[in-house]
């Protein structure tokens, strides 16, 4: 690949396995490598299958390395330093070439972990042996490493979670009416994918990059822990109101998890960082979604095919890395060479904190698991309210 | 290759849901459990969505019946090391209602309807209430049906850390634990499903004179009982875990035999057996009434209809206290909730399971890498609860990184909690109920319900056929709190 830095920044360097790769100070280990031309970061846990950057928001695993000894941490995030030592994991002698894939081929369809070998004497000890010593991604990590800060308490009057566009647009059209009406109006944001962190309505605090881990219930009250840099902060306020969104799903086609395949979230991202893709990139899915990608891989010279809108997608192909999709369009078989499928698939919507602080939750064929809320946003729980793409009624 | 991954962190395809639909298992909870998918390090936040409209559309579970799994904290993959800086002290709060999610998956109780009437029920499908069921059949007595109220493995016999150990302190356990842990060494052969059994060895630390004091007369009985016991000191125990902080441990008790299953497939695999045989196994079905009369059960009422039977066993748990209740019957146990939680998967470094008595921590490392522990809390109120907590990560992080250090950098991937059916001397509550002829009780294992079932289930399945009289049906009788006559058992851990 020929993607070169042109940044304006002094360049850095990471180092993969012992080789050199040239790198931006702050921009992500997954980019860098992709930069470089690296497209298997990891080896999936069970057939050894490759991954590469898939996602890109720490929501699937594909990405995972070991990075100054700490083991399976997020190259699609975790910002380059010069110096830095990467290490892709799980792999017999390396992930570029693991002869461990040969799980993957002998068992074409699956193996039965639960079947196989059972009762057989001899055969099935020696199995759980194997199995024992191939267990695991990474290893335990080097050293403890630097001390976190003390935990921290905080009690507030409304906390909402999530300031992406439907935390935003909530907070200027509601905040005067519906669940802010009543006091206590002391509004706090964690802004967990914040783009802009600046104050909305002026009162409120806003937390860049905090991120909620877990909502408990401590009798009928909720806590949260939301996680701040180095610190964990237990928050516990009054009204809960989540804008969380929706995130991408893992795509129903084989070879879905071949390295070169990836949402259109994760392409936009790299294309940020004036990386691309791939040279010739096939582009699926939602309509809308799918020309603003193409459009900006175009911005890069990528060499953008559109699936047409009544083409479904058969399969991805390849060893270690894309290298043909095949689709189906009136009837027939059709197949295009490119080594990126970026895909605007469905997102379904993020219900496990309002699951967690007792909602109802309701499926919704073709979306998922959605929080169910009234007109106003009000879940079945009465601190509790829910708006965007995370509740039954968004969208 | 032509594989359709549909979990990626657990490599699952479509097939193994395939598999599972085949084998009765439509629910996500039971589909999450049998094919793995959901449990890695994304915790399902790429697949469980996909999964549940497969099975919408594949295998024709309607929209209104598919409830997501239990969404475990945290929400990301987190160093224990963030948690263990909270002040634990500081999250408390009572108890948090107890929701039962049972009634929103009535749906998937089995199509056909309930038996009339049985010779044996058994209200309970965790272990304890399948291994009898399995027994039972295998010596001849068919007519059993276990009734179940949600999914296999949605109690305690689910959310274990499976350790499985002969190291006890009295005579009847040991020899219990031995047996059991025979009957797992067989179990895959007899029933088909392997369970992982992992003999890396239990090691019990001790730091005080007082606990130091009860390895060493612990150990003594063991090898008056033929366990390979040895003590160790502090440098011979470290030996064994290369990886751990020994500091301030006086005494180690260490059984090289002692080891770790993974519990879910013993539930499939006696459930299936027991079905195979002839046996009922319904799930989905919950217990609302007994019927008694003149002394004797006669009948069971539940969600799906009135099964008369001959003999009901409650086989319960936590929640046998309630289900005698029903009855009239008035049982001692108490349930009390257990936390435990499970790390990212690492390659292996950790052989045994080790347990520091003084703190209560418990940690082995699962068959997939993942450290697995629990620590109990003193403080814990006696009660139905399956929440997680912040303050167990908190404790369990302090207790974990004070023994390994470097735990601290491990990342929690999820936690989850379960119930401890709690008796007055941490022994079970088994056989005869007095004034109710026909009622029997199988319950109060106090969090080793899954290392005493398969030797408890088949002594019992032999006794209720007429075979021999195991004497744990007279020292663990019900009626010994009426005479107090306590069996005390004081290796506990949590």
């Amino acid at each position: 690949m020929s993607d070169s830095i042109d940044s304006g920044q002094p360049p850095a360097s990471i180092e993969l396995e012992g080789r050199a790769i040239p790198a931006i100070p702050g921009e992500p280990v997954g980019v860098a490598l992709w930069r470089a031309g690296e497209r298997v970061l990891s080896r999936s846990g069970k057939y050894h299958r490759p991954r590469g950057l898939q996602c890109m928001q720490e929501h699937c695993a594909s990405c995972l390395v070991r990075i100054d000894g700490v083991p399976n941490r997020f190259a699609c995030t975790t910002p380059c330093a010069d110096g830095m030592k990467v290490e892709r994991q799980n792999a017999f002698p390396n992930a570029a070439r693991d002869v461990l894939r040969a799980i993957d081929w002998c068992f074409p369809k699956t193996f039965n972990h639960h079947e196989l070998l059972a009762g057989v004497p001899v055969a099935a000890r020696v199995m759980a042996k194997v199995a024992r010593q191939l267990s695991g991604l990474g290893r335990l990590p080097d050293a403890p490493g630097a001390p976190f800060e003390p935990g921290q308490d905080l009690r507030v009057g409304t906390l909402v979670v999530g300031l992406g566009r439907s935390g935003r647009a909530w907070l200027r059209t509601s905040a005067a009416d519906g669940p802010l009406a009543d006091p206590p109006r002391d509004l706090f944001v964690d802004a967990t994918d914040a783009v802009d962190a600046a104050p909305l309505a002026g009162n409120e605090r806003v937390w860049p990059s905090a991120r909620a881990l877990g909502v408990y219930l401590e009798g009928a009250a909720p806590v949260l822990a939301v996680r701040r840099g180095r610190a964990l902060w237990r928050v516990r306020p009054t009204k809960l109101i989540l804008c969380v969104g929706s995130r991408a799903q893992l795509l129903p086609f084989a070879g879905n998890d071949l390295p070169g395949v990836m949402t259109d979230a994760a392409a936009l991202l790299l294309v940020k960082h004036g990386v691309r893709p791939g040279q010739r990139a096939l582009v699926a899915g939602d309509a809308a979604r799918a020309a603003s990608v193409a459009e900006a891989l175009r911005g890069l010279n990528v060499d953008v095919t559109m699936l047409a809108p009544a083409a479904r997608l058969l399969r991805a192909e390849g060893g270690h890395r894309l290298r043909r999709a095949v689709g189906v369009t009136s009837g027939a078989e059709v197949a295009w060479r490119v080594d990126a499928l970026v895909v605007a698939g469905p997102r379904a919507p993020a219900f496990e904190l309002a699951e967690q602080a007792g909602a109802q939750i309701a499926f919704v064929p073709g979306r998922g698991f959605a929080v169910r809320t009234d007109a106003r946003g009000q879940t079945s729980v009465p601190w509790l309210w829910a708006f965007g793409s995370c509740a039954e009624s968004g969208c | 290759m032509s594989k359709l991954i549909v979990c990626a962190c657990e490599d699952v395809t479509e097939a193994d849901l395939q598999t599972a639909v085949r084998h009765g298992y439509r629910d996500i909870e039971s589909v999450k459990r049998y094919t793995g998918f959901g449990t890695g390090f994304c915790q399902g936040k790429l697949c469980l969505t996909q999964i549940a409209q497969w099975l919408h559309s594949q295998a024709q579970v309607p929209a209104a019946d598919l409830a997501p799994f239990t969404p475990r904290p945290p929400l990301q993959p987190t160093e224990l090391g963030l948690y263990a800086a909270l002040d634990p002290e500081r999250s408390r709060g009572g108890l948090s209602p107890f929701e039962s999610r049972a009634d929103a998956l009535a749906g998937f109780a089995p199509a056909d309807p309930l038996p009339s009437k049985c010779a044996v029920a058994i209200i309970g499908g965790g272990i304890l209430g399948l291994s009898l069921a399995y027994h039972l059949a295998k010596r001849g007595q068919r007519d059993v049906v276990v009734l179940e109220e949600a999914y296999l493995c949605g109690g305690a016999s689910g959310r274990n850390g499976g350790g499985v150990r002969a190291q006890w302190n009295t005579a009847t356990n040991i020899r219990l634990a031995k047996r059991s842990l025979a009957l797992m060494e067989a179990f895959a052969g007899e029933l088909g499903l392997n369970v992982w059994l992992r003999r890396g060895g239990y090691l019990f630390l001790a730091k005080s004179a007082r606990l130091a004091e009860r390895l060493q007369r612990a150990a003594d009985l063991h090898q008056r009982h033929g366990l390979r016991t040895e003590l160790r000191s502090a440098d011979g125990a470290q030996e064994l875990v290369p990886d751990l902080d020994l500091q301030g441990v006086t005494c180690a008790a260490w059984n090289p035999d002692d080891g770790v299953v993974f519990p879910w497939p013993f539930l499939w695999g006696y459930a299936q057996g027991a079905r195979r045989l002839g046996a009922r196994v319904d799930t989905f079905t919950r217990v609302t009434g007994i019927d008694v009369a003149r002394g004797r059960v006669r009948a069971i009422h539940t969600s799906r209809g009135k099964l008369a039977c001959d003999v009901a066993v409650i086989a319960a748990g936590a929640w046998s206290p309630s289900v005698a209740a029903l009855a009239g019957v008035t049982l001692p146990n108490v349930p009390r909730r257990h936390e435990i939680l499970s790390c990212e998967p690492l390659k292996p470094f950790l052989g045994p399971l080790v347990s520091v008595l003084d703190s209560g921590l418990y940690v082995s490392q699962s068959m997939r890498g993942e450290l697995v522990g629990g620590l109990g809390d003193p403080d814990e109120p006696a009660g139905l609860n399956q929440r997680a907590s912040l303050r167990f990560l908190s404790r369990f992080g302090q207790a974990l990184i004070e023994l390994m250090p470097r735990a601290r950098a491990v990342k929690v991937v999820r936690q989850w909690a379960g119930c401890y059916d709690v008796t007055p001397d941490n022994s079970p509550i088994l056989g005869e109920t007095p004034g109710v002829a026909g009622l029997l009780q199988l319950s109060g294992f106090v969090g080793h319900g899954v290392m005493m079932a398969p030797a408890v289930g088949e002594a019992m399945g032999a006794w209720m056929t007429g075979g021999e009289r195991d004497e744990i049906f007279d020292r663990f009788a019900l009626s010994r709190f009426a005479e107090g006559r306590l069996e005390r058992e004081d290796l506990i851990i949590g």
